[in-house]
């Protein structure tokens, strides 16, 4: 078979934010069907002033990212953990991209935005 | 900008020459003052092969081989949660060579998407449905289809992207999103769950499925809310039971079960329960001695 090119993602933007992640990306590999699956990162706080995050939201229910603290100090790490459940969707399979983007409290700007990407096996993986 | 000041900015789509593109500009007018026909002919046809190439690079960019026909962003509104939404987007082959589907990349599990044909001839039309279940999400969801695909002539995939948003009204509002337990949170943490599409909410009951994590409900009806108060004991936690997790059991029917999204740190846990039973401080001396 012919082997495509990779190309660059559409839908991934970088845009400024509070915390910069250790890792740009979370690889979860490939789980199997109702799998779970954590990785522990890093967020370090570059600026001045302490960052507070209030909330995190994902673009999963499957996806969820917890921060050992919430508030980080100026140019310390806080250590996260990124975590993906598809225990609830069993019947899941293909690829997925998923977003967690950390809402710091007080702030206007982004607390941290965070990418995971994964893939599930199984019967129908494929476009349908 | 006053009058008779000069703007460095180009328009749009006109810029000025760089590179060798700049070389050969000068140096065709090199030749063009030495007056070389030949030489002059041949330049002008590479310029001109060169400029055709160009042209289609740059159309080819302006234009995907695979369109939507309309926009590519539905908005489905407000919502209810457990709700199952189909929306169709017609997709078409704008390219000379046949299209294959080859992928999709979601960013969320609650999307489905389906086509009505993978293989699309040149200037063939298909539709691409994507059917979103809105479960248990509450707030704003925006959940982002990409679809990969190739063209029969080009080795390089290439993406396009559908994207629906929707505002989920849920049944019943918790704070806060997370717990989280370890050394240095407290062991006692309470979430707090309000009436919102449902008014005449209930909590019916707690299950937990690990004797560390154990709670209780107040039913505050003069504030029209109830908190649950979660409590941790690393020091009753035991390998055999289940990993801790904890369901609120309500009477609402399209979330009846609300899964406290918790984070207990394991080896926090351990060596809570290794403090708990040996206290750094305390000398163990057999009986024997």
């Amino acid at each position: 078979m012919e082997e495509r090119k990779p190309r660059d993602s559409a839908v991934k933007v970088r845009q400024a934010t509070l915390l910069t992640p250790s890792v740009p990306q979370l690889d979860f590999g490939t789980l199997p069907s109702a799998g779970k699956r954590e990785i522990t990162f890093s967020l370090h706080n570059p600026g001045d002033r302490a960052v507070e995050v209030a909330q995190v939201e994902t673009s999963c229910d499957c996806f969820r990212v917890a921060l050992q603290t919430s508030v980080v100090a100026p140019g310390e790490n806080a250590l996260a953990t990124a975590e993906v459940d598809l225990t609830d969707d069993p019947k899941f399979t293909g690829r997925l991209r998923l977003v967690g983007r950390g809402l710091a409290k007080k702030q206007a700007t982004c607390g941290f935005v965070i990418y995971a990407e994964l893939k599930v096996d199984g019967p129908g993986s494929a476009v349908k | 900008m006053g009058p008779g000041v000069q703007s460095s900015e180009q328009p749009i789509g006109v810029r000025p020459l760089r590179g060798h593109a700049s070389k050969l500009a000068t140096r065709l007018r090199h030749m063009k003052s030495k007056k070389d026909p030949l030489l002059i002919s041949g330049i002008v046809v590479s310029a001109t092969l060169a400029a055709l190439v160009l042209g289609h690079a740059l159309s080819a960019r302006s234009s995907p081989p695979l369109v939507v026909l309309g926009p590519a962003v539905e908005d489905l509104g407000t919502r209810l949660q457990n709700e199952t939404i189909t929306t169709t987007f017609p997709i078409r082959n704008t390219s000379s060579s046949t299209i294959k589907l080859l992928e999709t990349i979601r960013s969320c599990g609650c999307t489905e998407p389906r086509f009505s044909k993978l293989e699309l001839a040149p200037g063939e039309t298909t539709q691409a449905s994507l059917t979103l279940k809105t479960g248990s999400n509450r707030g704003v969801l925006v959940s982002t289809t990409e679809i990969l695909y190739a063209a029969d002539a080009s080795p390089t995939e290439r993406a396009l992207v559908l994207q629906l948003t929707a505002n989920i009204v849920p049944d019943y509002d918790v704070s806060p999103g997370y717990l989280s337990f370890g050394p240095d949170s407290p062991t006692s943490q309470t979430l707090t769950m309000t009436p919102n599409l449902l008014k005449d909410f209930r909590v019916t009951n707690v299950v937990s499925t690990n004797r560390s994590l154990q709670a209780r409900v107040n039913s505050e009806m003069d504030k029209n809310r109830y908190t649950v108060t979660i409590f941790y004991h690393p020091e009753l936690y035991q390998e055999d039971d289940a990993p801790p997790s904890l369901a609120v059991e309500t009477n609402s029917q399209r979330e009846p079960k609300y899964f406290v999204p918790l984070k207990i740190r394991r080896e926090a846990l351990q060596k809570s329960v290794e403090d708990v039973q040996r206290p750094p401080d305390t000398v163990y001396i057999p009986k024997d001695r």
